[in-house]
């Protein structure tokens, strides 16, 4: 760990304010999307959102450094999201239409309703996924996050997590063309 | 893997990367900085609980394990055994419980995510 980033850590295992603004403004995104991913849903993103930041700044005394920081907090916020998703698991089965309400809607330009299709589908057949193949996939898709993270965070062997992405994205392709039988792609 | 296999792979692989990432809100790093701030100002006040209340507690919590484990030792010795053992089924029912054991930790394990 570099010498910058264990001041900085000191400093938000001190509760200076700065510091721990930085901190998540650099990874408030990150954790906001991997709860969003495991979840399925906006609503409740934010709370966890934060109670993810409060249990990093409270533990971040204890962080040793064998993993990266943004390793850490990845894997404390896939912790919560799991936590809260196996609370109600419900929520998979409701999350496509859920998620299909999360394409970005933009007021200036027109809808593409084809893409929209296009993104509900994929949305109910991520749904459709077992969990093992879903949350290494769309969490691979997270710009920030690499497969030693995902990797990390699943507590899984790399060689893992690249065969459950592949078998995930096979799965996801058969069901893309079973809920849309006559679409050839994707 | 041909080229429309290669095309569907590339197109899937774009669509994955539009999935709707979470952006937060404007004041969320500085309500979340005082909220670190408070938490990291709140003195420890939990006190550790006495040896006696420790002891008590795992007496509860362990008493009723304690009394089915006895019942159980009770009741195995109770059982005819040597009559058991010489039956020709016994080293089957033995080898069958063994293997069904062993299948249900293995569905198990695989089963984990």
């Amino acid at each position: 760990m570099e010498e910058d980033e264990l001041v900085w850590i000191r400093r938000c295992a001190r509760g200076e304010a700065q510091a721990c603004a930085e901190l998540v403004a650099r990874y408030g995104r990150m954790v906001g999307s991997i709860i969003l991913r495991t979840l399925g849903r906006r609503e409740d993103v934010e709370d966890l959102a934060q109670e993810v930041f409060l249990r990093v700044f409270r533990y971040l005394p204890e962080f040793e450094g064998r993993a990266k920081l943004s390793t850490w907090i990845c894997t404390v916020a896939q912790r919560v999201a799991v936590d809260e998703l196996r609370r109600r698991q419900r929520a998979v089965v409701t999350a496509p239409a859920e998620m299909a309400a999360e394409v970005p809607a933009d007021d200036d330009v027109a809808h593409d309703v084809e893409q929209d299709e296009r993104d509900a589908l994929l949305h109910a057949a991520l749904a459709g996924l077992p969990e093992k193949y879903r949350l290494p996939l769309v969490y691979a898709s997270i710009e920030e996050i690499d497969y030693d993270t995902i990797a990390h965070m699943l507590g899984l062997p790399v060689g893992t997590v690249k065969t459950y992405i592949f078998r995930g994205k096979q799965q996801l392709r058969e069901r893309l063309v079973a809920l849309a039988p006559g679409r050839t792609s994707p | 893997m041909n080229s429309e296999q290669e095309h569907a792979g590339t197109e899937l692989d774009a669509q994955l990367a539009q999935l709707p990432q979470w952006q937060p809100p404007a004041d969320f790093a500085a309500r979340l900085a005082a909220a670190a701030a408070r938490q990291a100002a709140e003195p420890v006040t939990a006190t550790p609980p006495s040896t006696s209340a420790l002891v008590w507690e795992g007496f509860v919590e362990y008493l009723p394990l304690a009394l089915g484990v006895g019942v159980l030792a009770l009741v195995l010795a109770l059982l005819p055994w040597t009559q058991w053992a010489a039956a020709p089924v016994f080293p089957w029912a033995v080898a069958g419980a063994g293997l069904a054991g062993g299948l249900a930790l293995t569905l198990r394990l695989l089963r984990v995510p």
